[in-house]
């Protein structure tokens, strides 16, 4: 019988990919999506009331630059760590700003996917569990990818 | 190097990269959106000329948005008109529309489409010239032009 620690080691490295590459799928579609459109994506920036008009269009270019370079670091195990932080600030840092805007009554287009636009009443309850569900992803895929347990493929 | 320190310089080093293609991006898109935002659409009108406008035309101001929103505050003067409450917003804007007038539509912001779909209902369905709607809407407004008492409509 083989002992528990290297199949538990197999298991992590296993989970660690397969997070990363869930993680990744997501991130890398957001970011195609957004950078194939960044006027809409400007569009769904303005909606949330907070940002200047070049803070917005710096961003407009920024985040979706950011997903796919997070997205592609991800998919690589040299830099899967630093990947999986920086997705847990990105994702972190979405929470917030939508969280704000629920508080302060907005109905906002979220841009997560390019061009959703708010032809309804927002729907806040889903935003905020997606984005919570894609931020444990992260912090797992980050935990998973700590020195001890790391495996190059 | 500590495995902290090299997770930071990581980081660092992916957000530099992101800067980076950002910048790729955005020399690769031919310019629509500038750093002054994106320009009025065809069919668009900014609060500025609408005001120049209205020195020699009459404005009829349409507000899209919820009607809680039009409770809080409004452009002076606008009128209600919502998909839900056509029949009745209809009926207050034809009372004040005359056949010179221009109509701006308005809603929250840029990326709010309502304002488009009313217009564009104005147009085809109600028959009305010279709909427009304002470029990046009540974002744009300035507070003086803002008429933010409660009042009861009629």
């Amino acid at each position: 019988m083989s002992s528990p620690a290297p199949k538990t080691k197999r298991a992590r490295a296993w989970a660690q990919r397969l997070g990363a590459a869930a993680l990744a799928a997501v991130l890398l579609a957001a970011g195609l999506a957004k950078a194939g459109d960044p006027a809409e994506f400007f569009r769904a920036l303005e909606s949330y009331r907070l940002f200047t008009v070049p803070a917005a269009v710096a961003l407009a270019y920024f985040v979706p630059a950011l997903e796919l370079v997070v997205g592609a670091a991800l998919l690589r195990p040299r830099w899967r760590r630093a990947g999986a932080l920086a997705a847990a600030a990105l994702l972190a840092a979405f929470l917030v700003l939508l969280a704000a805007s629920w508080a302060r009554g907005l109905d906002i287009s979220c841009g997560c996917f390019g061009g959703e636009t708010a032809e309804s009443e927002t729907n806040y309850p889903w935003l905020l569990a997606r984005n919570l569900g894609l931020l444990a992803l992260a912090l797992t895929v980050l935990n998973l990818c700590r020195p001890a347990s790391a495996e190059t493929s | 190097m500590s495995s902290l320190r090299r997770l930071a310089l990581d980081t660092a080093a992916l957000f530099a990269a992101a800067v980076l293609l950002a910048g790729a991006l955005r020399l690769a898109n031919p310019a629509e959106l500038t750093w002054a935002g994106l320009p009025p659409g065809e069919d668009e009108i900014t609060f500025a000329q609408a005001t120049a406008l209205a020195a020699r035309r009459p404005v009829v101001w349409v507000d899209a948005r919820a009607p809680e929103q039009f409770a809080q505050g409004r452009i002076a003067g606008a009128i209600a008109l919502t998909a839900a409450d056509w029949d009745a917003g209809l009926a207050a804007l034809l009372e004040r529309w005359t056949p010179d007038s221009v109509i701006v539509v308005y809603c929250d912001s840029a990326a709010c489409d309502a304002s488009r779909a009313i217009a564009a209902r104005l147009r085809e369905r109600g028959g009305l010239p010279a709909v427009h709607v304002l470029h990046d809407g009540w974002t744009t407004v300035p507070a003086t032009a803002r008429d933010v008492q409660p009042r009861t409509q009629n």
